[in-house]
């Protein structure tokens, strides 16, 4: 108890020093920003960019994902999944990992399209990322010396800190969020189109002054029995008036809100989407090829809608594999998610922006490396993907862990293993890239200066 | 400069413009641009498109242009022109036109550096030569428009009263908003232009008022109308009453009080100066007008003669105007000209004096009627104007109360129509000197109203328009309170009331007396629906686990221990989205749920823990000890969820559900990694029932049951010590079932379980956010019914339901209260409300789980065990700003939302759902029945969803737009009339519907 109460010390301190995570900092921030001139191009060309976040529900076993292939760190693998998970080292796809000398590394055998854009440049692995407090050694996590992600191995909470970049507290905004908050105003009239979501409502993209607009990938039509505001059927105008009527309740306020957005979403997809043809690319019938298809559309008409930034969260679940359905599941969804990225990307080239947008996943935790008999269970550390023309591709970043059990990288003996890279710095380099000036990046992310790089360099 | 660095240069330029305007305040002798002839000051529209219009300020060198127009959803947007050049002798002026964004009106912060203005395209204003007309052509956003506008006359006094108040208004402090007043007389016409919630461009008008001293007050409006660029559709220009605003003037400065939606503000505001003055004093002119025949005949011969002189200069010459056109000019005293040939029809002359500087004055005649000629040169007769009324429609129906629009159409053949009377009932309700003719009626009372206008011509002669027929329905039904509650109880408790008759007996009886009565009911087994399904040849696939639930649901009289399985299925979710469920292990969970609807949580959660369903949905089926030979640890997903979701979540909590904080200010954690691997290794060694347990190799895979409870292999158990919370052990040797029942034990006697357990039931009855005795009053009751009984779930639901705040009526009008009914909830009601049957008895509802074409939410199919939603979910906006969760907003997406109301849409079009034998028919004809008359429709519906407390506004919605729909023809049998069916599409988006209070 005396470790964690010295830890909330420490951690009253900091908030005070970074203006923390609450009311405050938020009006701090959106003051910083108003003073803020649009993000300018880096370069020459199109002063547009777009983050695709790919959220990878359930917890991702990213340990037969990415898989060290050279003889000593294969056996190290193959001891502690056999006999239940290892995955046979034939069967790996091979990684030209540029920038590992001495280590080679495989990819599952399900994600051949990913392999071809890693090993093309357009893509990269970040080796053992997590939500962290503080850069942190297996003897600083016995010990509890240095402060921990409160709720690790939960679900719902470990995906509010990946999506919000904040490990200490109760976030109520997510770093899309405040990217868009930061940055809409360089879309103009249809700021509105800062944040999309082809997956539902998530905290990723809730911001302060803004939040996402959901685009089903699926069903474009609008309400049938409403013709919109300048109709003169009695329904239409009774609809249209019902929702002008004022409510007291916030409850009531807030359902019309989401209705007077699906009229608005009614308008910017009949009116923009309408135009786009169709993409050479063939995307995967999948439910993620779907999300990154319409995804693609929305890029193309971003001229149309004036846009400049926009964050994109699209999702695929089904990852919680516990039981005995982990080999054939983890290797159907990592081919969906390897040939829905590889499509988005080859759309975006078709598109001639493939250096404009950056795909990136995220998901709740790692799964044990060692097996409950069937399957594996929540952990941390874990592994990610990027992809898009402006990744310095073809190169791991991050540290790949020990996969030994008890090893340096496990937080005790059950295979779970320590981030070595913070899901801030992760994040704050795709936000660099985003856009967001060195001095903005503490706002954004309050904790990003315990760590000691804020950019690892991924992106160009 | 890229795009965007010239538009933030062309928005920053015209930021410095506001601001430079205000500085220059000091500079200037006068503030008042003087209201002569030459100064464009005024508003300025389209005759025919009443709705927008421009405000035209005109100080010196400049005029501030806004237009109040309407965005492309109908929505007011105004832009502005606030710097341009003249051209054109003056006649012409341009600029650039911009859009702005802000804080809110009701945003106390206001600050102009909050203010956003893009350049959103130009504008240019063509004059005409009488100063009355303009062509105004501008473009927004890549739209151009050119529209004809006029000065628009009204006021009693002729314009040009020596104080005129016409100009900019605005807070010296927040530029941004203002409001542009045009004063003519005893009349002053206030655009006010701001933004709303969203930061959008916003615009209320102030379309008249009185003066009383120097206070000017009036009602304020917001409208809707065409978007801009596309052809004006007079029926899209709507006004709603939103307050009144009062302006008390003191020289160059007011003090503006507005009240919107009961929002009151005052803010001070001041005339706002701009432009450079010329140094030059314009000249100055009047006009007289002179027939040569009194009456004027055609062709009509006139003598114009104008008195003309400037103050710091010389008249260099007067032109002289008949209506638009220029027909003459004097260069020198007397300024004299002689007109003939005018023909018969109304004129006006004026004359435009300049002088030596370039700068010029007009005056204008009152206009002059010249007579047709007739054959003998004598004046022809008059002729009688013609006038119909255009609004309202005939045997239009009408709210009580309500302000009807009563418009006419009037001309005259021979001259103008002087004024427009509307009667009612032969009782005069108003006139209208001007066009549009147009007056609001309120009707004194319901009942029949027979509508004339009767038009006047400029000689006195009249006409009387064809009588229009309304209906002006009768006020509401009012429910006595205790009604109103026992539908509100209805509402919480069941699937949805059937009908008056069901509300009148709970009333009646009392809601302890309806308890006692449910708590008696048992549920109809849904593995027997499965089975007898079974038996008449179907195949028992999943569809008949959820056509069981919908049975119970529709159809049993146990709604409330209906209810209850279903909430507990939301708490201890199984889901057959992944993996696949059997459809005998949903079923028999239904009936295991069912069963401890009303029992102990205790017998519950061990019924939870080792139903197969669960074991198979959370992996304990199979779970071992761990064997360091093969590296495998037990199961760990049962153990963790059990605790996260299903007894005593994260954090310790306080018995009023608040979490009870350590020294420092954070919650307390209510178990660690430890307990989870501890209580994993309690649940190992158990699979299916019906294998012979003594045999390890039997286990995995075990024979699948799924209709009994889970059994134990010792010989996987784990006998290990195993660490729990709060100190808790267990003790190595034991038994698996011993492991299990103490483990549980231990979970059931954590004081979380009450709160934890109780504000979720409550959030799924009752409220989103229940205050902290509420919560209290129910845990209490978990931890004791009153007989020194633990955890007993009937006395829990009855203190939910019972407690003072769930059945306070005070509640129903607090902002935060109350809850969105749950989608499925929501199709239930209108299935129960009209009674829907199919000829099979049976149902077909199968997968309602699309965001697309479904409600986002179907029995046993949430996405995770995290439920379709978090009891903790924020919905970003007010309620998240006012601290409040909202579950069910987590499954309210703008695409969901679509596929939700379009599916309402289409029952109440269809008027059933499923199809064949299972096609379940709601059952109309009562509504049908009444449907002539759509205040009794909507009283009706009133009743059945919204438990008596449909507003008057939404209860007039339904009425005008039943009204406004054809009458049904009487005998037009079983099909669904159009009112009707608009009726349920309200009722299915409304939100005194959708959210339960």
């Amino acid at each position: 108890m005396t470790n964690r109460r010295q830890f909330l010390k420490r951690l009253a301190a900091a908030c005070v020093a970074t203006g923390g995570t609450g009311a405050w900092a938020d009006l701090q921030r959106i003051a910083a920003a108003a003073s803020l001139a649009p993000a300018g191009p880096k370069a020459a060309g199109e002063d547009y960019r777009a983050l695709v976040c790919i959220f990878l529900f359930g917890g991702n076993d990213g340990n037969n994902m990415v898989i060290p292939t050279s003889a000593t760190e294969y056996l190290q693998y193959a001891t502690g999944r056999t006999p239940v998970l290892a995955l046979g080292q034939s069967t790996l796809l091979p990684l030209a990992v540029q920038n590992t000398p001495g280590r080679s590394f495989g990819l599952h055998p399900a994600m051949g399209a990913f392999q071809s854009l890693f090993n093309q440049g357009r893509a990269a692995i970040v080796a053992n990322t997590g939500p962290l407090l503080a850069p942190t050694t297996r003897a600083q996590f016995r010990a509890r010396s240095v402060p921990i992600p409160p709720d690790l191995y939960s679900h719902s909470d470990q995906q509010a800190q990946w999506q919000s970049s904040i490990s200490d507290g109760a976030p109520r905004t997510g770093w899309g969020g405040r990217l868009g908050d930061l940055l809409k105003s360089a879309n103009g009239a249809n700021q509105s189109s800062t944040l999309i979501s082809v997956t539902g409502n998530n905290l990723f993209e809730v911001g302060t002054t803004i939040s996402s607009f959901k685009v089903s990938p699926g069903n474009l039509s609008g309400f049938d029995f409403y013709k919109g505001a300048s109709a003169t059927d009695p329904l239409s105008k009774g609809v249209a008036e019902l929702l002008a009527l004022p409510s007291a309740s916030l409850f009531e306020g807030a359902w019309k809100d989401v209705i007077a957005r699906a009229i608005q979403n009614q308008q910017l997809l009949a009116s923009a989407l309408a135009s786009v043809p169709p993409f050479a690319t063939a995307f995967p019938d999948t439910g993620l090829g779907n999300q990154m298809e319409m995804i693609a559309r929305l890029v193309a008409v971003r001229a149309a809608l004036g846009l400049k930034r926009q964050v994109f969260f699209a999702s695929l679940g089904g990852f919680d594999t516990h039981g005995d359905e982990q080999p054939g599941r983890q290797a159907q969804l990592l081919g969906e998610l390897s040939g829905a990225m590889a499509a988005l990307h080859s759309a975006t080239v078709e598109l001639d922006c493939a250096d404009l947008v950056t795909s990136f996943t995220a998901s709740d935790f790692n799964r044990t490396f060692p097996s409950n008999g069937r399957g594996s269970d929540h952990a941390w550390g874990n592994h990610h993907l990027v992809a898009g023309g402006a990744v310095l591709g073809g190169r791991m970043y991050g540290t790949f862990p020990t996969l030994v059990r008890g090893g340096p990288d496990d937080t005790g003996s059950g295979g779970l293993w320590i981030p070595t890279t913070s899901v801030d710095q992760y994040a704050a380099t795709l936000a660099s890239w985003f856009g967001v000036g060195p001095g903005e990046l503490p706002t954004i992310f309050p904790n990003l200066s315990r760590f000691p790089s804020a950019n690892l360099g991924f992106m160009a | 400069m890229t795009a965007t660095e010239n538009a933030a240069a062309l928005a920053r330029a015209a930021l410095r413009w506001i601001r430079a305007a205000l500085l220059a305040l000091a500079c200037l002798a006068g503030f008042a641009a003087p209201a002569s002839a030459a100064n464009y000051t005024d508003i300025w529209w389209t005759p025919d498109e009443s709705g927008w219009g421009v405000t035209l300020t005109h100080h010196h060198d400049k005029v501030f242009a806004v237009w109040y127009i309407y965005d492309e959803n109908g929505k007011p947007l105004w832009v502005f022109m606030s710097d341009g050049k003249f051209s054109n002798d003056g006649r012409t002026f341009s600029g650039d036109v911009h859009r702005a964004s802000g804080p809110s009106y009701r945003d106390p912060n206001f600050s102009w550096s909050r203010v956003k203005i893009q350049r959103v395209g130009t504008a240019r204003i063509d004059f005409g030569a009488d100063d009355v007309s303009a062509t105004i052509t501008y473009s927004v956003s890549g739209t151009t428009v050119t529209k004809n506008v006029t000065r628009q006359p009204f006021g009693a006094a002729p314009a040009n009263a020596p104080h005129d108040l016409s100009d900019l208004w605005w807070n010296a402090d927040e530029s941004g908003w203002g409001i542009t007043l045009t004063h003519h007389g005893d009349n002053i016409f206030g655009v006010w232009y701001t933004y709303d919630a969203d930061q959008r461009p916003l615009w209320i008008v102030l379309p008249g008022g009185t003066f009383q001293g120097n206070t000017f007050t009036g009602k304020l409006y917001t409208t809707t109308g065409t978007p801009f660029g596309r052809p004006f559709v007079a029926a899209n220009t709507r006004l709603t009453e939103v307050g009144s605003a009062t302006i008390v003037f003191q020289g160059a400065t007011a003090r503006l009080t507005t009240t919107v939606h009961g929002f009151t503000q005052t803010k001070t505001i001041t005339r706002q100066p701009f432009g450079t003055a010329t140094g030059n004093a314009p000249p100055t002119v009047t006009l007289k007008v002179t027939p040569k025949s009194d009456p004027p005949v055609a062709p009509a011969t006139f003598t114009l003669e104008a008195a003309a002189g400037d103050s710091d200069g010389r008249v260099t010459k007067v032109s002289f105007y008949r209506d638009h056109e220029k027909i003459g000019e004097a260069k020198s005293a007397p300024y004299r000209f002689t007109v003939s040939g005018v023909p018969a029809g109304s004129h006006r002359f004026s004359a435009r004096a300049s002088d030596d500087r370039g700068a010029t004055a007009l005056a204008t005649s009152s206009p002059v009627q010249v007579n047709k000629g007739g054959s003998g040169g004598t004046p022809a007769a008059n002729k009688l104007p013609k006038v119909s009324l255009t609004a309202p429609a005939a045997n239009a129906f009408v709210a009580p109360a309500a302000s009807v629009a009563v418009s006419a159409s009037a001309s005259d053949p021979d001259g103008t129509v002087a004024r427009v009377e509307f009667f009612a009932n032969a009782a005069k309700i108003g006139e209208a000197a001007a066009p549009p003719w147009s007056v609001t009626w309120t009707p004194a009372g319901p009942g029949a109203w027979s509508l004339t206008a009767t038009a006047t011509d400029d000689k006195g002669g009249a006409t009387t328009s064809a009588a229009v027929a309304v209906t002006v329905a009768g006020p509401a039904v009012l429910l006595d309170a205790a009604t109103r509650d026992a539908a509100r109880f209805l509402t919480q408790a069941t699937f949805g009331m059937r009908g008056a008759a069901e509300v009148a007996s709970v009333r009646a009886q009392g809601y302890e007396a309806w308890l006692a009565t449910q708590f008696s009911l048992n549920a109809a087994s849904h593995v027997q629906y499965v089975n007898d399904r079974k038996a008449a040849g179907e195949k028992a696939h999943e569809e008949r686990a959820y056509e069981a639930i919908w049975q119970q649901w529709l159809f049993e009289p146990g709604q409330l221990r209906a209810r209850m399985a279903f909430a507990l299925s939301e708490i201890f979710v199984i889901s057959n989205i992944a993996p696949d469920l059997d459809t005998y292990a949903m079923a028999s969970y239904m009936d295991m749920l069912n069963r401890n609807a009303f029992g102990n949580y205790r017998q519950l959660l061990e019924e939870v823990t080792l139903h197969p369903a669960m074991g198979y949905y959370l992996n304990m089926i199979g779970s071992k000890k761990e064997d360091p030979a093969r590296g495998t640890h037990p199961n760990e997903n049962y153990a963790r969820e059990v605790m996260q979701l299903f007894s005593i979540g994260l954090y310790r909590l306080n018995p009023d559900g608040s979490r009870i904080l350590d020294g420092a200010g954070a919650p307390v954690p209510t178990y660690d990694e430890a307990a989870v691997k501890g209580l994993a290794a309690a649940f190992t060694g158990w699979s299916f029932a019906g294998n012979d347990t003594s045999k390890p190799s039997v286990f995995d895979p075990a024979k699948e049951n799924w209709l009994e409870p889970l059994v134990p292999w010792e010989s996987w158990h784990d006998t290990a010590p195993k660490t729990l919370f709060d100190g808790i052990t267990l003790p190595a040797g034991r038994g698996a079932r011993q492991d299990m029942k103490d483990a549980l034990d231990a979970i059931f006697g954590h004081p979380n379980v009450g709160p934890f357990i109780g504000r979720q039931l409550i959030q799924r009855f009752v409220t989103s956010n229940p205050s902290p005795s509420y919560i209290r009053r129910v845990a209490s009751v978990f931890a004791d019914n009153g007989s020194g009984v633990r955890g007993d779930l009937r006395a829990v639901i009855r203190a939910v339901l019972l407690d003072p705040e769930a059945r306070d009526p005070a509640k129903l009008s607090e902002p935060g209260w109350g809850k969105q009914r749950e989608p499925v909830i929501r199709f239930a009601n209108f299935l129960r409300a009209f009674d829907a049957r199919s000829p099979s008895g049976r149902n077909r509802i199968w997968y309602l789980d699309s965001a697309d074409e479904g409600l986002n939410q179907s029995p046993l199919l949430a996405p995770s065990v995290f439920n379709f939603f978090s009891p903790n979910y924020r919905q970003p906006g007010p309620l998240a700003a006012a601290g409040l969760v909202a579950p069910e907003f987590q499954i309210t997406t703008e695409t969901s939302m679509v596929g939700g109301l379009n599916f309402f849409a289409r029952l109440a079009r269809n008027g059933y759902y499923g199809k064949d034998d299972t096609r379940l028919t709601l059952d109309l004809a009562g509504l049908n029945a009444v449907a002539a008359n759509p205040a009794e429709v909507a009283d009706r519906l009133n009743l059945l969803f919204m438990n008596g407390a449909m507003t008057p506004a939404t209860r007039n919605t339904i009425i005008s737009t039943l009204g406004a729909m054809a009458a049904p023809k009487t005998g037009s049998g079983s099909s669904i009339t159009d009112r009707v069916k608009a009726a349920l599409v309200l009722v299915a988006l409304s939100p005194e519907f959708v959210i339960q209070k």
